[in-house]
């Protein structure tokens, strides 16, 4: 909920100041969202679970990142579409951490009964 | 205390991603690329084209204002120099408007009604007679073609000159004028022959239909001045 809540009041605040990035970052913040978006279904996992640790969560947020763009850079200027890796590996992430999230959502909503 | 904490996190982290989202939608929507055929591509490129042609001339005629410009500049000093360049200025618009005769390469066409030998007093003896409509559609074709001046039987055509059907005659400046048509125009006399030959032209429907037509390609083609009133009685400068 926070999650949704925080993801608007984000896209609204772009649109109002209407930052815009030069054309050639472009694909590199794809992938970077992509692997924010990664982070922050991990954290929404761990904070259900209650293992939920603020330094992993930052260094996770920020470093996948730039990992993932670097990365992305890195097999634009080798010819390897490297990106496509950082794309399946957080894309396969946030489908397991969506079905974990799922599983403990519907574990306690049982156990409330 | 722990959960708080982890929806703080979290709250921030999705607005920072929101933001990222939003930064790159609001990029994407400035260049939207849209597949096209062949032939759609072929037409694009050929506008583009047409378009580069455009600028190219237009920054001709860019570079001889700016040297006009310059010229006036500097010569400012010099106010009979000044004069010259005007009356060269408004000789070149004169000629243009018909005010004065001019000469040059160009075509000659000649227009007469069919001999008497194909009128057999049917209602085909129309089309072996030169009509308005048919010089109007030969003054068409040699606009086209590019002519830069033309005259008919020593009428100049100007934006006011009206061919109009005046029972055996034709009235073009107000002055009623008889067969056989002599049709001046200057321009380049290779496209102008060529383009007034093509198959595609009046000239040949009207060769169909029997009418007499001679067209010859001409270095000293000679265009008479107009004659005649402008009338601006109405219209205004806005």
């Amino acid at each position: 909920m926070v999650g949704i809540i925080g993801l608007i009041i984000g896209i609204l605040l772009g649109i109002i100041f209407k930052v815009n990035i030069p054309d050639q970052f472009s694909p590199y913040m794809s992938v970077a969202i992509l692997a924010c978006l990664d982070s922050v279904f991990g954290a929404l996992r761990a904070s259900l679970s209650k293992n939920f640790q603020p330094d992993i969560f930052i260094s996770g947020f920020f470093g996948n990142a730039l990992l993932a763009a670097g990365l992305a850079y890195l097999g634009d200027k080798l010819g390897v579409p490297i990106y496509l890796a950082a794309v399946i590996v957080f894309g396969g992430r946030i489908f397991d951490n969506f079905a974990i999230v799922r599983r403990l959502l519907i574990e306690k909503a049982k156990s409330r009964h | 205390m722990k959960n708080n904490e982890a929806n703080i996190f979290l709250f921030a982290a999705s607005i920072i991603i929101g933001i990222l989202i939003s930064m790159n939608i609001s990029f994407n929507k400035g260049t939207t690329t849209t597949f096209l055929s062949s032939s759609q591509y072929q037409d694009a490129y050929n506008y583009k084209n047409q378009l580069y042609s455009e600028i190219s001339s237009m920054v001709n005629v860019y570079n001889t204002y700016e040297q006009k410009l310059e010229k006036y500049k500097s010569i400012e000093t010099n106010k009979s120099s000044i004069t010259d360049e005007i009356n060269k200025e408004l000789e070149q618009n004169n000629m243009i408007l018909g005010k004065v005769q001019v000469q040059g390469q160009g075509l000659s066409i000649i227009l007469n009604d069919a001999d008497s030998k194909y009128f057999d007093n049917t209602f085909d003896d129309q089309f072996r007679l030169v009509h308005n409509t048919d010089i109007i559609q030969v003054m068409n074709d040699l606009k086209n073609g590019g002519a830069e001046a033309i005259s008919i039987n020593n009428q100049r055509i100007v934006d006011s000159s009206e061919i109009y059907c005046s029972g055996p005659f034709l009235r073009i400046n107000g002055v009623k004028i008889a067969a056989p048509f002599t049709i001046n125009a200057i321009g380049n006399k290779e496209v102008l022959y060529n383009y007034m030959m093509s198959d595609e032209n009046y000239l040949k429907g009207l060769m169909i239909r029997k009418v007499k037509v001679n067209v010859t390609q001409s270095d000293l083609v000679r265009v008479s001045a107009f004659i005649g009133n402008e009338r601006a009685d109405f219209m205004k400068v806005q």
